[in-house]
């Protein structure tokens, strides 16, 4: 793959942002902006505009029915394994930590609400790889038992960019008096997980993504 | 749960709660039907368009990240895909756009109270010379290269990414001024 200079990229600027670049061209540009902040700025912003003008399309009633067609065709099997881990109570209870992590994550990229005695208990962070860059996010969430749902939409990227094919992975968690726990991790095509862990939330202190070797891919710090 | 934010329907999309799912579709059915029909210009084509859309909403909601954008522009950006991808299929793709392209844009008394603040940039659409805003529309709204539509209209390829990135950059500094 070609190194592109900033000016060389400025052509390519338009089309990146409108999302039609492929192939070759768009590895470079891709390659150029991951050590380039001043065209990542450049990109990002254009990238905003484009997007946003998806957002002026007219409006316009699809056919009657077409709700219930959706609906009905929504699997019921995808989310079994999150529905096993995450009843409809919890969820509502991990949006409302979701609103504030907004807020929080830009703060410093960690939040933690106790709750009350008795009350749900939520912890939040940010999964960051060894070089700082955020590749999803760590839920856990405690109302009688703790869960944890990890989100890691940058993870195809990295394995993708990095990771050998063949290796597995698993989560490792410390808790805050340094015990380790490792489970095997299986990401799905869009990259979360779900599990219900036999501690409480206070106790997780850390929570990593390692493959086979132990080498830590990207992890997330509560502690 | 009819009055709760697109955020927390998504969150609600990715526990696996179908009626998260129905809100959202009727929340925002319009809107990605309106894109898809845009974009394919047949009213089948674009329901199926539309209906893979929330599909993938579904599939991919985890991975929604409410830092890059809201709700409606992720949305919008499965349901362009989606409509691209079922234009293709058909051999629709490389067609040139039929309709003006100002059709395509909303006017500013067709933005809803969430997006106010995309007002401006309507304005600064309909105020883009009218070889900017047709080659704009043909590269975001249909996804033709600069050099497919260069190809298409007969036009020199540096002058369609010439026009293409001063539209862009013109609508940059207009959605700049209301969003720093």
């Amino acid at each position: 793959m070609s190194t592109l200079e900033c000016t060389e990229l400025v052509d390519l600027t338009p089309e990146l942002a409108a999302g039609n670049l492929c192939g070759e061209e768009r590895a470079a540009a891709i390659a150029h902006l991951e050590s380039c902040p001043s065209c990542q700025q450049v990109v990002n912003s254009l990238t905003t505009v484009a997007d946003r003008l998806l957002l002026l399309s007219r409006r316009v009633e699809p056919p009657a029915g077409f709700e219930q067609r959706v609906l009905a065709a929504l699997p019921t099997e995808l989310h079994s394994y999150r529905q096993r881990s995450m009843s409809r109570r919890r969820w509502v209870a991990l949006i409302a930590a979701t609103a504030a992590l907004v807020l929080t994550f830009a703060a410093g990229g960690l939040l933690i609400d106790r709750g009350l005695a008795g009350e749900p208990a939520f912890a939040a962070a940010e999964m960051r790889t060894a070089n700082g860059d955020v590749v999803g996010q760590v839920f856990l969430h405690e109302d009688g038992q703790t869960s944890l749902f990890m989100s890691l939409p940058g993870w195809a990227d990295q394995i993708q960019r990095y990771g050998p094919a063949d290796s597995t992975y698993s989560l490792r968690i410390e808790t805050t008096d340094g015990h380790l726990t490792n489970q095997p991790v299986t990401l799905g095509d869009d990259a979360s997980w779900a599990v219900q862990l036999d501690l409480d939330l206070g106790a997780v202190a850390n929570v990593a993504v390692v493959d086979a070797d132990g080498y830590v891919w990207c992890q997330a710090q509560f502690a | 749960m009819w009055n709760v934010s697109d955020e927390a329907l998504v969150a609600g999309l990715a526990a696996g709660d179908r009626e998260a799912a129905l809100v959202l579709v009727r929340r925002f059915q319009a809107r990605v039907y309106g894109l898809a029909l845009t974009i394919t210009r047949d009213r089948g084509t674009a329901e199926e368009a539309a209906q893979d859309t929330f599909l993938k909403a579904w599939r991919y909601a985890a991975s929604y990240d409410a830092r890059r954008g809201p709700v409606a522009a992720w949305l919008l950006s499965i349901a362009r895909n989606a409509a691209l991808d079922q234009a293709r299929g058909r051999g629709r793709r490389r067609d040139r756009p039929e309709a003006e392209p100002a059709d395509d844009v909303a006017g500013a008394d067709g933005i809803d109270s969430p997006y106010e603040e995309l007002a401006p940039l309507a304005a600064a659409v309909r105020e883009l010379p009218a070889e900017q805003r047709a080659v704009l529309m043909a590269a975001v709204y249909h996804g033709l290269t600069a050099r497919e539509i260069s190809e298409a209209w007969h036009l020199p390829l540096g002058t369609v990414k010439t026009r293409l990135r001063l539209a862009l950059s013109k609508l940059r500094d207009a959605f700049v001024e209301v969003a720093p």
